[in-house]
């Protein structure tokens, strides 16, 4: 039915499913393991990326030489200590270590390529000189501390874990989520009088090796006392921190990180917080959701459709009301007039004085509730709400009208499912306010175009911010304002810039078509 | 430094213009409609109707009526900004109605300011009155109504039924300087003694003077079908029998047009002599005719000939009222200029050339639909 919409791309060269790409799992090489255990552990240690949480241990035997190679994000530390190490320690010469250790699984390789997948899945494998097969045992760690869905960008569909404080958890998460072995961690340590571990996740041979140098310049370059959180890492690594638009996207979701992942960014991830930075970030990117993945196509175009229509009420709905009720009356229809102009006839101040007392009334309430305990926060919620709401119109302070327009507009902002972003609108709302005060509808449209040019002059990482707005890539319109099915999407978006820009075959639902 | 200075130069530009034109929505009194009508000194007088707002919403809307006499339109409203509380806020005006008085002379010096002003409110509907325009206004409420309110529903409810032509303060302009076209506006009449308005039918207009003469409502509807305004809808009731002496009902019929065709040619017999034959083509639907037996074609046939036998006798009286009154309001004079500016002399429209039109019309009816029963 939708066969239209596929176009062209359907007589082009299917480059995705005749190749295997060297990001993909399957792209390792295959390869039976060498007498030479250094050959054997440096080709296990290359596929898997040279990845910094990839641990090889040396742990000889009776002077005979033996590897022990793992993810030490990915592994129990304690089943190793207790079912490989101790067994291992009390061996007598005569027996076999095969029969010595007391994990559960234990399976024996001889090919690397299986060695390898089976590390990347958790599993701990120990080489020998004597011995061309390897030992491999599953140590994979149970998770063992609640991962609770994250309070801020909550989902009614989807995985509901979140990351935690423990970066080797964190990680362990995207590694157990993926299991893609050229998954690759980077460590580097900041802070000169406080250290902290930065992590740099991303797919090797698929993100773009620009970004990744970048990346990691604008990291190392940091040269600070104290880097505690994302936020410290953020402001230092972001192009304009003067904007009010966050150029990094925060996300305290694993299933977001991975599917960024996917799309070739990194992922930057901190000891002691759970909150993962991703480079680059596009504007649309704060407006995803990935309930607009889970849910169904029109499901998920609607939310899509609300998201940036409430943008629009975020940004502009107080300043189009103080606009109207102080310049253009006119375009109100009669009937709406005569209600707007009955509710402002007591009010003794101007309009854009009682948006302003509304909207710092508003944040007031929002930050009492954060700060006080979930049950006081409710309380205060109630009277925040209804009483002050209630009693500031009974006292002819603030008209019903401006009432209702502080209310859909605030309810507009939260409904952007990144807190940053939503926060950014809502702040970017007091100078359109003013702007339209001063001069009506026009102030509007020159506030609009300022923010407009600043937007496509944004860059995060050296991609365009307004992508693909400005500039204009059709294409990608299909996971902007409506979302596509994702057979459809079968393009990365192009502002990562990754290696291989085919995320599916060009016919992806095969079995519709031997049906037809 | 110097980025710092320019900066503030520039921000301090847009503070320091010095006009603020903020009108604000509270402070303005809105004005809901007015009325025009010529003093006996030869004045303009301005009666214009304020829809005010009580302390207490609860208790509805109330009309505030206040007039003023003056030279022109603006020096009126000046002395009304002195009688009112707040601004003059004409933006958000319904209706404008001019006394037949001062119809008479020239409208268009009463329209000019609507013209001339940005914030004026073009779609405001207009109207003449039989007498004095101020009265109407004055009765504040009608039956409950705001008199405003009631005027516009009034003229609206007119325009669906297809009496009127669809017209506000804007489309009439350029028909006030179109030598070729001219227009009708509404006329009402004002009954004191039953504090009733009503519609009395369409004021005929010469260029911007009012003729003084007039089409009843049916014969405007014929007006608007021969001119192609109105392309269904429009409903009629005729007279077609006589026989029935003591059941008069069954003498009547009533129809509805549901297609009008109109076609038009225009040939000039000699130089500055025209003659216009104006065809119509009217798809009918019965609506009411209790004698009934329509599926007897015969019977359909005599009453389809009679309809149209009646409906060419009031065309003709019609286009014959209009010529009278010289109001063109078929817009002859702008094909004659576009199509036959050769056979014009000097290649411009006479005065009175309407009238010296030869306008032949014919009328076709077929009933296409009777009804359920049929």
């Amino acid at each position: 039915m939708f066969n239209f919409l596929k176009g062209k791309t359907k007589q082009k060269k299917d480059t995705y499913s005749k190749s295997v790409k060297p990001y993909q799992i399957n792209s390792i090489k295959d390869k039976n393991t060498t007498p030479d255990i250094e050959a054997n552990a440096e080709f296990i240690q290359t596929e898997l990326g040279k990845s910094h949480d990839l641990i090889i241990k040396p742990l000889p035997i009776h002077d005979k030489k033996g590897y022990l190679i793992y993810f030490e994000t990915l592994i129990s530390k304690e089943t190793i200590e207790n079912h490989i190490l101790k067994p291992l320690k009390k061996l007598e010469k005569a027996s076999l270590v095969i029969n010595a250790i007391t994990t559960l699984t234990l399976k024996e390789s001889q090919n690397l390529k299986e060695v390898v997948k089976l590390i990347a899945n958790g599993y701990c494998a120990y080489i020998t000189s004597d011995n061309t097969t390897i030992l491999l045992m599953d140590v994979k760690r149970e998770n063992n501390r609640n991962v609770d869905e994250p309070d801020n960008e909550q989902v009614i569909r989807g995985s509901h874990i979140g990351f935690i404080e423990d970066l080797s958890s964190n990680i362990f998460m995207i590694r157990a989520q993926t299991q893609n072995p050229k998954l690759k961690v980077e460590y580097i340590e900041l802070g000169n009088a406080m250290k902290n571990k930065i992590a740099i996740i991303y797919i090797e041979n698929l993100t773009s090796s620009e970004l990744i140098k970048e990346v990691q310049k604008r990291i190392k370059s940091i040269k600070a006392d104290i880097i505690q959180t994302p936020g410290f890492l953020q402001e230092y690594i972001e192009e304009r921190t003067f904007s009010p638009f966050p150029q990094l996207l925060n996300t305290e979701r694993p299933d977001k990180v991975v599917a960024n992942l996917i799309d070739g960014r990194i992922g930057i991830l901190a000891d002691g917080s759970p909150t993962a930075l991703i480079a680059p970030s596009p504007f649309i990117s704060f407006f995803q959701s990935p309930d607009d993945y889970n849910s169904r196509v029109l499901n998920g175009s609607f939310y899509r459709l609300i998201r940036v229509v409430s943008f629009f009420i975020a940004i502009g709905l107080p300043s189009f009301y103080i606009a109207v009720v102080s310049f253009h009356y006119e375009i109100l229809p009669v009937e709406l007039l005569f209600t707007v102009k009955s509710s402002l006839e007591p009010i003794p101040i101007p309009p854009i004085l009682e948006a302003i007392f509304m909207a710092v009334t508003l944040e007031l309430i929002r930050e009492a509730t954060i700060r006080l305990p979930s049950p006081v926060a409710q309380t205060i919620g109630v009277v925040g709400g209804l009483v002050i709401g209630n009693a500031v119109v009974e006292a002819n302070l603030v008209s019903n009208m401006m009432i209702i327009v502080v209310a859909i507009t605030a309810l507009a902002t939260f409904i952007i499912p990144s807190t940053e972003m939503s926060t950014s609108i809502r702040l970017l709302g007091f100078p359109l306010m003013i702007s339209s005060a001063l001069f009506g509808l026009i102030g509007i449209v020159f506030g609009f175009s300022i923010i407009l040019i600043h937007l496509c002059k944004l860059n995060t990482f050296g991609a365009p911010y307004f992508s693909p707005f400005a500039p204009l890539r059709l294409s990608e319109f299909k996971d902007t304002f409506v979302r596509f099915p994702t057979w459809l999407l079968q393009k990365r978006p192009k502002d990562a810039n990754a290696k291989y820009r085919t995320l599916e075959s060009n016919n992806p639902r095969e079995w519709d078509e031997q049906n037809e | 430094m110097t980025n710092t200075k320019v900066c503030f130069i520039i921000l301090s530009l847009f503070l320091l213009t010095g006009c603020w034109d903020q009108h604000l929505l509270k402070n303005t009194r809105l004005i809901y409609g007015m009325a025009f009508d010529l003093d006996a000194e030869n004045k303009i007088e301005e009666t214009i109707v304020i829809r005010s707002i009580p302390i207490n919403p609860d208790t509805g809307m109330a009309n505030e009526v206040v007039s003023a006499v003056g030279d022109t339109i603006n020096d009126t409203r000046k002395l009304i900004n002195e009688k009112i509380s707040g601004e003059y806020g004409g933006s958000k005006n319904q209706v404008v109605l001019l006394g037949s008085e001062l119809a008479k002379i020239d409208i268009y010096p009463f329209l000019d300011n609507f013209y001339r002003e940005p914030l004026s409110p073009l779609s405001a509907k207009l109207g003449v009155v039989q007498g004095k325009a101020g009265d109407i206004i004055s009765l504040k409420e009608k039956d409950q109504n705001l008199i405003a309110e009631y005027l516009t529903e009034l003229i609206r409810n007119g325009e669906e039924k297809r009496i009127l032509p669809i017209q506000s303060i804007q489309t009439i302009c350029t028909h006030m300087f179109d030598e070729g076209k001219d227009f009708g506006l509404p006329l009402l009449q004002f009954d004191p003694k039953n504090r009733a308005v009503e519609i009395q039918g369409l004021a005929l207009f010469d260029g911007k003077k009012y003729t003084e003469n007039f089409l009843t409502p049916d014969q405007s509807s014929i007006m608007m079908l021969l001119s192609g305004e109105a392309k269904s809808g429009t409903e009629f009731t005729y007279k077609v029998n006589e026989e029935n002496k003591e059941n008069w009902v069954y003498n009547y019929v009533s129809f509805q047009v549901l297609k009008a065709k109109v076609k038009k040619t225009i040939s000039s017999t000699s130089s500055n002599d025209f003659s216009v034959q104006l065809g119509l083509d009217l798809a009918i639907e019965i609506d009411e005719y209790p004698k009934d037996h329509l599926f007897d074609e015969a019977y359909a046939k005599e009453l389809k000939t009679k309809i149209k036998k009646q409906m060419g006798e009031d065309a003709e009286e019609v286009i014959s009222l209009l010529q009278e009154a010289n109001s063109d309001v078929f817009g002859y004079g702008r094909d004659l200029l576009a199509y036959h500016s050769k056979q014009l002399q000097g290649n411009k429209l006479e005065k009175g050339y309407f009238k010296k039109l030869d306008i032949q019309s014919k009328i076709e009816v077929t009933i296409e639909q009777a009804g359920v029963i049929y």
